[in-house]
């Protein structure tokens, strides 16, 4: 039992103390630092896989240690659902480590594995952690992190406003998580989730508070609507191999996997409650595709699929069925696979052309075939092209929002996947095929440290597109069952009226392209029909200014609340400081003013006083 | 072990005295034996805090009559603040070494801030209401002498304002013990133990309390006692003079009095409006030090939320945020005090890009705040994530919505200053770092916020412990 | 007469009588006979107490506490202001034949009244008091100062009559004067008219608002040594001592509870006014003075209690005041040698230049402002405890708020005499010559010590009663 607790530790412990040991690498010192990112990754890449095994075959790994006095323990335990992410997690870490060893605007390169490995570190810890406090300890500690992540890619203001907004949207709602958590433990005197979910919550009174600051927390480190803002900018102002980390997989992951927790295995949600996280989910899809339609950035367009994708999960999820949630969770990783994949293409076409601008871009495809392919597997892949991975999580996504009988949420995810599709069309239509703008000149093929990761990614893609019971079998269904459902075949290539539908959304999606492309000629104005519609418009334009931005409008809303209170502030001090000297000023005026220097006043009073005095004495008597 | 309880008290209120003749002899002998007093005080309380749970009952007693007499008694209470409080003035006395030297009146500084810490010592470990009223007037006056170490009008005008509104304070405080013991008969806290209050001379007590602690409605003068010396503010509002009024209320509404629920309530609300209230200011403010102090005012608001809201957990969670908060806000401060003395200014918006210039500073400044934004894993989470565990036991929303704004903004206006100050453009060029034993000791409390968050079973283990054997709850 | 102290009140007669004969030549002659007789007397009296409260047992004092703490007070302020003025360069403004003579036989005076016996007695010397007052007051033959010795003769005249008159009354139904007479068969109508007649009159005498109106100008335009000296002693032996008296005498007698209304009043009236009057002033001693005035005014409520420790705690808080007025009031003095003027707006930034000064100022303001540990707090503590017991709750409140109205014109004193930049025009102002400050800093270390041995001095002065 106990070698089997290291294996769980060593995705933990190891990064960490690899981390501090870069810190004191040199940063002279070639490949060094590298290596020993790589070399950790790979180690605790093995051991959770190692850790999956063990989970499915036999049973639940625990662990605990002395943390909180008597208040809590640190605790660990690791079900099959934990066990995938800490895989995922892990796999992720091992490939970027390699990606980001040639990208060149990662900033200072210590730093960044540093943070790298810590990144690992607290990601494992989230997804192992049984006790919630552990999990909160982990969990809002990657805030840190994630700020000096886009602090050090560059030093120019825009970064650093970029940085202080992603730590702070992030920040605050980690405040909300933290107090989600308290309330939870509150209500059922317990902090660890294996006891809690023994007699699962009931949507009311301070749970449903409780509830909805988790939703909050979650969606935030997912990245949903309306807490995503934060991304897109990062995408203009950070490096690609971040973005491929951070949003696109890590946060991802332990996003939808608490939310997961919270939804599935803490609650039992009420109807109302579903509908609000369906419902997040599919404006997530909508409002983020519409977005991504328009981008002319190649990072910012991805970002902004980023936010989408996670509509479908958190959609999934929302359903509440099998069927939703293993949709939600392959999903899940899916677009971590071919997400993280398309930033990748992202970043090797910005090394090498020095731009992600789409007017500058174009044809490449002959000079970096081998990106242009992973790009067009991962982009098929994520606009839901059968039979790719991308296509049956969406499936899977479909069919369970059409069995909760709201057929509104399964034409929502269908428009979402036209844009998408569209999208990429125009994207990949630019970047690759069309008419090369004259400033790209000799342009190389990216370098093997960045194809690498790329080309194993998109064979997952395959693999889990044509071999999709696998992932199905060995990872979701598992999950499923920790999660307390008894798991029925999923998997499979269904011809089905939804394959119809999905053919359908591709053609009209090719229509859509085809009719914009007519229209310019240019392949990055494909967008521009639906963008310079009559009321889209100004929606994009105010969009675009950020009219909708919650961190603004919040923003807005501090500043003039932070005003008031300083006027009540101001007012306290004069109420302990001109007052009361004033008003004693005052007195002793009033009281000088009998104090003329008239000796016959003062004669005056001092003899009525002294009459009045014995008088009153005396007369008491009588 | 009684010897010791008395020499803890003694070497800081007598030393002092020593320092003005020592001046004569030479500056550095007197600096050197001002570290020397503050350090064995701060071994001393080492010992004492070892022992504070092992044996029982020490006490020191100098007879008054009148029931006045000077009882010194240890307990883990006690032994916990003087540790902190003594740790944090040591580090202030050695950083203030460089920092002071070219000013006037340093004598009298060293003296004052000396006679301050012993005072101190003397307040937490007496077990007698009027001798803590005592050293509690003196810390008082010593605090007067620093906040108007400038001299200049408007310095002197402030340190007036602030030992006024403390001394009216300490009064109304006063008219509640000579209730207390009119009806008691007695000063003694450990004789006193367990009985009930009634509401208006805890009322009373409280005022007090507040005007030290600088809650609402007395709490504008500590942000203008921010003209001091950034060592003294340092001293005053994070390390010591403020915890005073927290550690009395731990002291005697935590762990003698047994309080009324309203009472409780009262202190809750009134501390949840200074927490909004004097966050939104320094989110408004433009002065370094204006903005820390009112940082300060509004975490005390969530020490007094911890140490009220009636659960041994947050009672112990109160304490540990007094220990976290006086370490990283006594960091702030101090790089404050370099940033000051390197800039020549305190107005933020005159400041940018200091980042380049002076790194280390950045780094402990960045640091300490997280400590007290309550980010893991330093020591502040720890202490603000069990403060709420109070405030939700409380089951009162409207206390829990108030203190998640003063937890928001407490985040907004801690980015804030450090976005003014180290990054944004360049505005003045300040061409070194501050002088090493200052930035060491700034880094080294920076630090000891981030190993005390990584180790927090120790720390968190002793106040837990106080607070189980202590603590006395509401009625 | 007890003869216990006969002697105090018999030598600085003698030696007053003897130098205008003996030494009229030789000013240092003078000088050296009158601190010698002075000092001798405190030195004797010092050895006693502090072989007491050293001891800190008193099976063997038999001697009257009261008396013999007052007659301590008044030879130490005496022999403080008698070596103060002999360094302060009085042969400038006034002659030293007829300063020093005076002010023993004030000295004699006060001891006198101290150790009378009877209504009668203390009356002669009360008055005999004043009269040496009234030439002290003179001592510099400046405008203001016999201004101010006018004003006192006009405003306590009142007073003389009162008393006179009381005392006559007293005469009709009384076989003597003796106040063990008075003590017992005090139930009867005209006893009580008499007695607030008295009572009033001294109170006149003591200057508690609503009589209040000669302090401020008698102190201010007094010469500078002896302000200090009426601040510091003369108006609390000749006006509050005997109310003390009769305070002892009558407490267990039920007519002490008219008088008590009367001094509560009065008393509560000077705190208040005294000391909101103190805040507006402009000028170091008249600010002072004021602030006597509302000292007063707790000694008086302390009396008004009538109870045992109401009675040590009024004793305590005069011998207290007693000292930190005189250091106020001389520090006041060095300051106007120093610098020519005691105008507060004028001074400014002293502290570098006075330290001394400064400081034992600094000292004696927290212990009237009642900031522990100093004497000042210990004795205010009482009084508010005795109001407190005694049931006038109400009063006690307004007490201990009222000094923080204390501590309010301090601060500003302190502000604008001795904080801040130093004005050009006091560059060259140097610290007095130490002689001057040996006496405020002696009296310091007794308000200082008598702070911190709290125990022992409440040990003694329990005896009282």
């Amino acid at each position: 039992m106990n070698e089997i607790q290291n294996l769980i530790l060593i995705p933990i412990i190891l990064p960490l103390t690899a981390g501090v040991l870069t810190l004191m690498v040199r940063e002279r010192t070639k490949y060094l630092k590298e290596f020993i990112a790589i070399s950790t990754t790979l180690v605790s890449l093995f051991s959770s896989l190692t850790a999956l095994k063990y989970v499915n075959s036999i049973g639940d790994i625990n662990y605990e240690c002395d943390w909180l006095g008597s208040f809590s323990l640190m605790q660990f335990r690791v079900d099959q659902l934990s066990a995938f992410i800490l895989l995922s997690v892990s796999l992720f870490s091992f490939l970027i480590s390699i990606y980001s060893i040639s990208v060149k605007n990662k900033g200072n390169s210590k730093i960044f594995y540093f943070l790298l490995l810590l990144t690992q570190f607290q990601a494992a810890g989230v997804a192992v952690s049984d006790n919630l406090i552990s999990m909160l300890f982990f969990w809002e500690s990657m805030v840190i992190v994630l700020y000096l992540y886009i602090y050090i890619s560059a030093s120019t203001n825009s970064t650093r406003t970029t940085a202080l907004k992603a730590f702070l949207i992030n920040g605050v709602s980690d405040l909300a998580l933290l107090i989600g958590i308290m309330i939870l433990g509150y209500i059922s005197n317990t902090f660890v989730m294996s006891e809690i979910s023994k007699s699962k919550l009931i949507v009311s009174g301070w749970a449903t508070i409780a509830y909805i600051l988790l939703l909050t927390g979650t969606l935030t480190k997912a990245g949903a609507f309306p807490f995503h803002t934060w991304i897109p900018d990062a995408a203009l102002n950070s490096n690609a191999a971040f973005m491929a980390y951070i949003p696109a997989s890590i946060d991802k992951l332990l996003g939808i996997y608490f939310l997961t927790r919270i939804t599935v295995f803490l609650y039992t949600l009420n109807h109302t409650m579903q509908l609000i996280v369906m419902g997040v989910g599919a404006i997530t899809i909508i409002v983020a595709v519409m977005m991504a339609f328009i981008q002319t950035d190649y990072k910012r367009l991805l970002s902004y699929h980023a936010i989408s994708q996670t509509g479908y999960m958190i959609l999934g999820v929302g359903t509440l069925n099998p069927i939703g949630i293993a949709g939600g969770l392959f999903h899940m990783v899916n677009n971590a696979i071919y997400k993280s994949c398309l930033f990748m293409t992202s970043g090797a076409v910005e090394r090498q052309t020095d731009t992600n601008n789409l007017e500058k871009l174009g044809g490449l495809f002959s000079k970096m075939p081998i990106t242009a392919i992973c790009f067009i597997i991962s982009a098929a892949a994520i606009s839901g092209i059968p039979p790719l991975n991308g296509f049956f999580s969406k499936e899977l996504v479909y069919k369970g929002s059409l069995l909760t009988g709201y057929t509104i949420f399964f034409i929502a995810a269908e428009i979402g996947s036209i844009f998408t599709l569209a999208s990429f069309l125009k994207l990949g239509h630019t970047v690759f095929f069309d008419k090369p703008s004259s400033s790209i000149e000799n342009v190389k093929e990216a370098p093997l440290s960045m194809l690498i990761p790329m080309i194993i990614l998109c064979i997952l893609c395959i693999i889990f597109g044509f071999g999709a019971h696998f992932p199905i079998r060995h990872f979701i269904s598992p999950s499923l069952i920790s999660l307390g459902y008894i798991s029925e075949e999923l998997s499979g290539f269904h011809t089905d009226n939804l394959f119809l539908v999905a053919l359908s959304v591709i053609l009209i999606a090719l229509t859509n392209h085809i009719f914009g492309y007519q229209r310019t000629n240019r392949a990055y104005k494909a967008s521009d029909h639906i963008h310079h519609a009559p009321i889209l418009k100004d929606i994009y334009e105010m969009a675009e200014k950020g009219y909708f931005d919650l961190y603004e409008i919040f923003k807005k809303i501090f500043r003039t609340f932070a005003n008031f209170l300083f006027k009540i502030d101001r007012v306290f001090d004069s109420i302990i400081d001109y007052i009361p000297s004033n008003s004693s000023y005052k007195i002793s005026e009033t009281f000088s003013s009998v104090h003329s220097g008239v000796y016959s006043l003062y004669m005056f009073f001092i003899f009525s006083f002294a009459i009045i005095f014995v008088i009153y004495l005396g007369g008491i008597k009588w | 072990m009684e010897k010791l309880l008395l020499a803890v008290v003694i070497v800081p209120v007598i030393g002092p005295f020593f320092l003005p003749p020592l001046a004569q002899v030479s500056n550095n002998t007197r600096n050197f034996f001002a570290i020397i007093i503050a350090a064995i005080t701060f071994v001393i309380n080492i010992f004492l805090t070892n022992s504070a749970f092992l044996v029982e009952n020490i006490k020191y007693i100098i007879p008054f009559p009148l029931g006045f007499e000077l009882v010194l008694k240890l307990d883990p209470l006690s032994a916990f603040m003087a540790t902190v409080s003594s740790l944090t003035s040591l580090v202030i006395v050695i950083y203030s070494i460089d920092y002071i030297s070219h000013y006037e009146n340093q004598t009298e500084y060293y003296t004052m801030i000396i006679l301050f810490m012993g005072s101190m010592m003397g307040l937490v470990y007496s077990d007698n209401l009027v001798w803590m009223y005592i050293f509690w007037e003196i810390t008082a006056f010593t605090s007067w002498r620093l906040v108007g170490f400038f001299r200049s009008d408007w310095d002197v005008l402030k340190a007036n304002k602030t030992i006024l509104v403390t001394v009216f304070g300490a009064l109304l405080m006063l008219i509640g013990i000579i209730h207390i013991y009119v009806n008691y008969n007695t000063l003694s806290i450990s004789q006193l133990k367990a009985k009930e209050i009634q509401f208006l001379p805890a009322f009373l007590i409280l005022m007090g309390i507040f005007s030290k602690s600088a809650i609402l409605p007395f709490s504008t003068w500590l942000p203008d006692a921010g003209v001091a010396p950034s060592t003294v503010t340092a001293f005053l509002h994070a390390a010591v003079l403020v915890k005073i009024g927290t550690f009395a209320y731990a002291k005697l509404f935590g762990t003698t009095f047994i309080t009324s629920v309203e009472f409780n309530y009262t202190v809750l609300i009134i501390s949840a409006l200074t927490a909004i209230v004097s966050g939104g200011a320094a989110l408004v403010e433009t002065d370094i030090k204006r903005i820390i102090a009112y940082s300060t005012i509004s975490q005390l608001s969530f020490i007094f939320l911890g140490l009220a809201s009636g659960s041994k957990t947050a009672f112990a969670g109160g304490l540990l945020y007094i220990l976290m908060h006086s370490i990283a806000k006594a960091a702030l401060f101090l790089c404050a005090g370099i940033i000051e003395q390197k800039t020549h200014t305190k107005d933020i918006t005159k400041m940018g890009g200091l980042i380049k210039t002076m790194p280390t500073t950045a780094l402990a400044f960045a640091l300490s705040s997280f400590s007290v934004m309550g980010l893991p894993p330093f020591g502040g989470f720890f202490g603000k994530f069990l403060v709420f565990k109070g405030a939700i036991e409380t089951n009162d929303i409207a206390i829990v919505t108030l203190f998640f704004i003063g937890a928001i903004l407490t985040m907004l206006y801690l980015s804030r200053l450090f976005y003014k100050i180290f990054l944004g453009n360049e505005k003045l060029n300040t061409p070194f770092e501050g002088s090493p034993t200052m930035v060491t000791s700034v880094l080294f409390l920076a630090l000891l916020g981030l190993v005390l968050g990584i180790m927090i079973n120790y720390p968190f283990t002793y106040t837990e412990m106080t607070s189980q054997l202590m603590y006395m709850g509401v009625k | 007469m007890v003869v216990d102290f006969l002697s105090y009140s018999l030598i600085p007669l003698f030696s007053a009588l003897a130098i205008p004969f003996i030494a009229r030549k030789n000013k240092r002659l003078i000088e050296l006979l009158s601190n010698v007789t002075l000092l001798s007397g405190l030195l004797n009296l010092s050895y006693i107490l502090l072989s007491y409260l050293i001891k800190n047992n008193y099976e063997t004092f038999t001697m009257d506490v009261y008396s013999f703490s007052m007659i301590f007070t008044i030879y130490l302020v005496g022999l403080s202001i008698t070596f103060f003025s002999t360094h302060y360069g009085i042969e400038n403004d006034t002659n030293p034949t007829s300063y020093y003579p005076l002010i023993l036989i004030g000295v004699s005076a006060m001891s006198s009244i101290v150790i009378a016996q009877d209504i009668f007695t203390l009356y002669i010397f009360v008055e005999a008091l004043s009269v040496v007052s009234f030439a002290l007051i003179t001592s510099d033959n400046s405008h203001t100062s016999i201004e101010a010795s006018i004003k006192y003769f006009f405003l306590t005249f009142p007073a003389s009559v009162l008393i006179i008159f009381g005392i006559s009354i007293l005469l009709l139904n009384h076989p003597n004067l003796d106040f063990s007479t008075i003590k017992d068969t005090s139930s009867k109508f005209l006893t009580i008219i008499a007695l607030s007649m008295i009572t009033v009159g001294f109170l006149i005498k003591s200057g508690i608002v609503p009589f209040h109106f000669w302090t401020p100008d008698v102190y201010q335009g007094a010469y500078s040594p002896i302000s200090a000296l009426l601040a510091g002693i003369i108006t609390k032996i000749g006006g509050v001592y005997a109310i003390i008296k009769i305070g002892i005498l009558i407490s267990n007698s039920q007519l002490n509870y008219f008088i008590s209304k009367i001094l509560l009043l009065s008393g509560i009236l000077s705190v208040l006014i005294g000391a909101f009057l103190a805040m507006i002033q402009k000028d170091f001693k008249r600010m002072l003075a004021y602030s006597s005035i509302s000292q007063m005014g707790y000694i008086i409520l302390a009396v008004a209690t009538f109870t045992p420790l109401g009675i040590i705690a009024a004793v305590f808080h005069l011998i207290n005041h007693a000292t930190f007025k005189t250091v106020l009031f001389l520090n006041s003095a060095c300051v106007e040698k120093q610098t020519g003027t005691t105008n507060i707006l004028e001074l400014k930034g002293l502290e570098h230049r006075m330290p001394t000064t400064a400081w034992t100022s600094i000292i004696a303001m927290m212990a009237t402002a009642g900031i522990p540990p100093l004497s000042g707090f210990w004795s205010k503590l009482l009084i508010i405890v005795a109001l407190w017991k005694n049931g006038n709750i109400y009063y006690a409140i307004i007490a201990l708020i009222a000094s923080i109205i204390t501590l309010a014109y301090f601060m500003i004193l302190q502000k604008k005499v001795f904080f801040g930049k130093l004005p050009e025009k006091f560059d060259g102002v140097k610290e007095a010559k130490f002689q001057l400050l040996i006496p405020v800093v002696v009296i310091s270390g007794i308000i200082i010590f008598s702070g911190l041995f709290f125990d022992r001095v409440y040990s003694y002065l329990s005896r009282i009663v």
